[in-house]
């Protein structure tokens, strides 16, 4: 298998607004090292404020690291350009965010398409893979509404369908059932499990849910901004799902 | 490797050494011979001293000096290092085929060749042909210097030639790599151009807010800058160029918000894209093409707006006052201003906004919009002692009456309370916050001023500036027009000249066949300092004025005449002291005599005025001093004792000590201050015939000044204040609407713009419990303190420029209260409306925030 993602050392800080002492930098996330390969379902656990959502957005590269390196696919982001950085992001990542990211003036079949129609992909090739995974995600019927017409669930799920679209080669999700109910987060999951086990696509994914995190293949977690623990399923479902729990106690 | 052209001139350049070296001028054994030769024979002589001493004895053969051991040692020495440079020329031919050699070379033949030169000066006075020593050295180091400097650089040129080809291979390569790595070949489809389409018409209200704005800020321009060119040359020009002055600004303010909201409004979307891989490029043209659409439509329907005030406006003016009013028109020029002020105007809005929208950046643009902004400001020290300094600098120029009543210093106390009241309000509200029982009982109230203070504090001086502009610049003129004097009442005679005693014998006709009543008063004519240039009237363009200089007795006379108590005066005999009657009425701002470039006291000229013409500023002050007497103004009035002439720029009474008057009559002729009252209408005609010779007498007093003339007549200038009065009526009302439709719009952008904000907001507010009641009064709240304190910091404002302003014009107690009654009752419709607007917009918004 090969690496898709590596980070080294890997360091966010911001700094506080209005403030222009380098003291008052906060440091979200603090020398990490990891390295996912193609296929893996990871997930990324931790207390709210422990650096998760600032890792997934350096990793995404929507976000760029103030120390360290990111390493998509072997090659060093740092020295990769803007333009550069947007083509990996419209390629070969998608993104699924927990307040779904939708644009409330298009419609679904519009959000779904866009990734492809900002790619200069032929209109019809673009109607025709946003109705395919439609269909896959059960959102046909939804594709001429707007967001704010739809639930939570279907909003995610559209949201998927859009990460999909250009078929990428890692897929980052930020809490994406954060904003969903239980069944909802159930079905959400689901789709993930089948995408990154039917079409083989890689997964970070990251949550709070002990039994949605059950799902991955893998589980760091991270206290701090570091990773304390890099935790792979070895047993069952069930067993990973009671290991996770120990290990949030004992965060 | 060098190149061809450093080589061959190394080349040619040795052997031009090897030239200037092999000249013969040094004798020896009877023959001359060069340098190289010279120095050999001395060398290969058994004594190298007499052989040196033999040829400077040659040398000095016709002087009869022989010479010592010094000299014979320094020519040795001097033809040594000729030598010495002649062989080091011969090695650098050979070196300088490669192009090296340069730093053997030069360098040494640098330092060999300022030796012989040392020598040849100390040898100069003792040989008998010094040209030839000189030559010989000079061209030497001439020629091995230039070698040196033209080898450098050509070597330099060739530098620059390899990294200039360097710089440019590495930009080839730069741009070939760019164009590998950021191939993105084939165009969007027109899904994309349909997505970009459906995504404007979602905020197709943003648009429409947008080009409002923009269009009443073109409006403003298109619609200042026509009524500027239709009534050039007249009076009122100077009020719509202030109009013009202030609508920048106020159009600058309104774009800057209207563009950051715009801004604000679109920073999501953007992120969106940007996050899910749109090119930076792609957006950046997007964004620029959203703009220019916008600027376009903005300027198109400001350039209806603009025509339509301003055909109304002319129209109006026209059907009042005749079409003669209109004395300019919209040429080609005006209007390629307009479109530069406007394009001026965007441009300017667009380089504050700039930082908004060149990188609205993947992460945190959402973040970014509901950051929350710095409390107060951050070097309080600077802020408190230059807003001090401003305001305290502004009250006292504009308490001086040469200066009083224009924009300038209002601008400048307006900056000064910016200032302050930023650091103040700031410091107060960070004690309240730390005063927890404070801060709490108020903390949902007073939430909008500790999250946005900038946005709020900015909107609420924006709403007070404007509040001063309408109440004081515009509406401080209505009142004084509505409560000044019938324009009738100006003038108690028919008739003002100032005649020869010459002219005497022709007003005496008339009086005595019964056509006027006339009185007449020995005067003098006053001047100010004239105009020597435009550079010199332009930095002093107060003290221009002729004015009428009468003896005390005569004031007292005519003072009497005109029902009015005279004041008690006690001037010096020598006419350094005056009192002044200023003939304006009470709608005209205040005039001075001019007291040019600072000076305390005022200069006045007995007589005509005199050109002084300078070159220069200081030479003009010099001369202008020593023509126009200092006088001190002992005490002053404003009323019209001989009729508002002027309405006080000129012709105002200068009165004399009877002393000082009677010392002037013998020197400059009796000059009569003629007062004329026809006796019955039917007397006109024949008295206007006589004037008329009058004047054509006393043309050549009109030539100083074309507004001066020997004669004035009641009817004409009645007719003329009547029309400026209306004019500027006109106009002031024009403006002070459109100011008003501004701040609403202003207000009316604010509550859009947060909209979104106060919806989330009242939603989780409903969400914890709180009620509809109190979530209402928060918002009453709010737009009761837009409406209130900006309203009561103007009428602060304004009240103290009022004050000022009436002293100055010297009001009594009744002109004061008068004016306050007419100033009150705009001020209260003013408040009436604002508070209307604030109540509809208040409505508004709740309605709004209900429906979610």
């Amino acid at each position: 298998m090969n690496e898709i993602i590596k980070a080294e050392k890997l360091c966010r800080s911001y700094m506080i607004p209005g403030s222009e002492n380098k003291k008052e930098e906060i440091r979200v996330i603090k020398e990490i090292g990891l390295t996912v390969q193609e296929g893996e379902f990871v997930g990324i656990m931790g207390k709210s404020g422990c650096g998760k959502t600032t890792l997934i957005k350096v990793l995404g590269m929507i976000d760029k690291p103030t120390g360290g390196t990111v390493f998509f696919k072997g090659r060093d982001t740092k020295e990769l350009w803007a333009e550069e950085l947007a083509d990996i992001r419209r390629r070969e990542l998608g993104f699924v965010f927990q307040d779904f990211y939708l644009m409330d003036s298009l419609t679904i079949r519009n959000n779904i398409m866009l990734p492809m129609v900002l790619d200069k992909k032929k209109a019809k090739e673009c109607l025709k893979k946003g109705e395919e995974l439609a269909e896959q995600f059960g959102i046909t019927h939804l594709l001429n509404k707007h967001p704010y017409e739809l639930s939570g669930g279907e909003k995610q799920r559209a949201a998927i369908c859009r990460a999909l679209i250009n078929d990428p080669d890692l897929i980052l999700a930020d809490e994406p059932t954060g904003n969903l109910d239980t069944k909802s987060g159930e079905i959400v999951v689901e789709e993930f499990k089948r995408v990154n086990e039917k079409l083989g696509k890689t997964i970070i994914m990251v949550t709070h849910d002990p039994r949605m995190a059950s799902n991955c293949k893998r589980i760091l977690f991270l206290r701090d901004g570091q990773i304390l623990e890099d935790a792979v399923r070895a047993g069952s479902q069930e067993d990973f799902y009671e290991q996770i729990l120990e290990k949030m106690k004992e965060l | 490797m060098k190149s061809k052209i450093r080589r061959i001139y190394g080349i040619i350049m040795g052997f031009i050494i090897q030239a200037v070296c092999l000249y013969r001028w040094i004798p020896v054994d009877g023959q001359e011979v060069c340098s190289l030769r010279a120095f050999l024979w001395i060398i290969r002589s058994e004594n190298t001293r007499n052989a040196s001493a033999q040829i400077l004895n040659k040398m000095t053969e016709a002087s009869g000096k022989t010479a010592d051991d010094l000299y014979a040692m320094m020519i040795f020495l001097f033809i040594a290092s000729l030598a010495v440079v002649q062989i080091l020329g011969l090695i650098y031919i050979p070196l300088s085929f490669k192009g090296r050699g340069l730093m053997l070379c030069g360098i040494s033949g640098l330092i060999f060749c300022v030796v012989p030169v040392f020598f040849a000066t100390e040898l100069m006075y003792e040989v008998d042909e010094p040209a030839k020593m000189l030559g010989a050295s000079g061209f030497a180091l001439l020629t091995v210097g230039m070698t040196f400097v033209g080898c450098r650089l050509l070597d330099a040129y060739d530098e620059a030639v390899r990294e200039a080809r360097e710089l440019k291979e590495r930009d080839k390569a730069f741009k070939k790599e760019r164009k590998r790595r950021l191939k993105f070949k084939g165009s969007y489809s027109s899904l994309f151009y349909q997505i970009i389409f459906a995504n404007c018409r979602n905020r197709l209200s943003d648009y429409i807010t947008f080009v409002t704005a923009g269009s009443m800020a073109a409006g403003f321009i298109i619609s200042g800058f026509g009524m500027w060119t239709l009534l050039k040359g007249q009076e009122l020009n100077s009020i719509l160029l202030d109009f013009l002055v202030l609508s920048m600004i106020v159009s600058i303010f309104l774009l800057v918000n209207i563009l950051l909201f715009y801004l604000k409004s679109r920073m999501k979307g953007y992120g969106i894209l940007l996050n899910l891989g749109m090119r930076r490029m792609t957006l950046r043209f997007y964004m620029a093409v959203e703009l220019i659409v916008c600027i376009f439509l903005s300027v198109a329907c400001g350039f209806i707006l603009g025509n339509g005030l301003l055909w109304g406006l002319r129209t109006l003016l026209v059907k009042k006052l005749g079409s003669d009013i209109i004395t300019g028109h919209m040429t080609g020029r005006t209007w390629l201003m307009i479109l530069v002020s406007i394009g001026l105007m965007f441009l300017i809005s667009l380089i504050i906004t700039h930082d908004n929208y060149y990188n609205p950046e993947t992460s945190g643009a959402s973040d970014r919009a509901v950051i929350a902004e710095p409390l107060g400001v951050k070097y309080h020290l600077l802020y408190l002692i230059s807003g001090s300094v401003f305001v305290y600098g502004a009250l006292h120029f504009f308490r001086d009456s040469n200066m009083a009543e224009g924009l300038l210093f209002p601008g400048f106390f307006l900056l000064g309370s910016y200032l302050l009241l930023k650091c103040l309000w700031g410091a107060l509200l960070r004690f309240k916050e730390k005063v927890n029982a404070v801060s709490y009982k108020t903390i949902l109230l007073d939430n909008y001023k500790y999250y946005r203070f900038k946005t709020t504090f900015q909107y609420m001086f924006f709403l007070t500036v404007l509040h001063v502009i309408i109440l004081f610049v515009y509406a401080k003129d209505i009142a004084a027009t509505i409560t000044a004097e019938e324009p009738e009442k100006l003038f108690p005679y028919d008739y003002v000249c100032i005649a020869d005693t010459d002219d005497m014998k022709d007003f005496e006709v008339l009086s005595d066949s019964g056509l006027t009543e006339l009185t007449a008063y020995p005067m003098v004519r006053v001047s100010g300092p004239g105009l020597a240039d435009e550079f010199i009237y332009d930095m002093d363009g107060s003290s221009i004025g002729q004015h009428i200089g009468i003896s005390e007795t005569s004031y007292r006379q005519i003072c009497e005449h005109a029902g009015r108590k005279a004041k008690k005066l006690d001037l010096s005999a020598d006419g350094s002291d005056i009192h002044v009657v200023y003939q304006q009425d009470r709608a005209q701002k205040a005039h001075a005599l001019g007291n040019f470039l600072m000076e305390e006291n005022t200069f006045l000229h007995i007589g005509s005025p005199e050109i002084i013409k300078a070159s220069n500023s200081g030479t003009w002050i010099r001369s202008t001093k020593a023509v126009y007497e200092e006088r001190i103004i002992k005490s002053e009035e404003a009323f019209m004792i001989t009729g508002a002439l002027h309405q006080g720029s000129q012709e105002n009474i200068i009165v004399f000590s009877d002393a000082y008057m009677q010392s002037l009559q013998p020197e400059n002729g009796t000059r009569q201050l003629i007062l004329l009252n026809l006796t019955s209408e039917e007397s006109r005609p024949a008295v206007e015939e006589m004037l008329a010779a009058f004047r054509e007498r006393h043309a050549e007093e009109e030539s100083y000044d074309a507004d001066v003339t020997a004669c004035y007549d009641k009817t004409r200038l009645v007719s003329r204040i009547s029309r400026e009065r209306a004019m500027h009526t006109e106009v002031n009302v024009f403006i002070i609407v459109l100011f008003i439709i501004t701040g609403f719009i202003m207000f009316y952008m604010k509550v859009i713009a947060e909209m979104d904000e106060r919806k989330r907001q009242h939603t989780f507010l409903a969400l914890i419990g709180m009620g509809p009641k109190k979530r209402h009064q928060l918002i009453y709240t709010e737009f009761r303190d837009f409406l209130i304190l900006p309203l009561v910091a103007a009428t602060l404002i304004t009240g103290g420029f009022l004050r000022i302003t009436l002293e100055l014009r010297m009001y009594t107690a009744t002109d004061t209260f008068s004016y306050a009654k007419a100033w009150g009752t705009f001020y209260a419709v003013y408040v009436l409306l604002q508070t209307v607007g604030a109540a509809l917009l208040t409505y508004y918004t709740i309605k709004e925030v209900d429906k979610e």
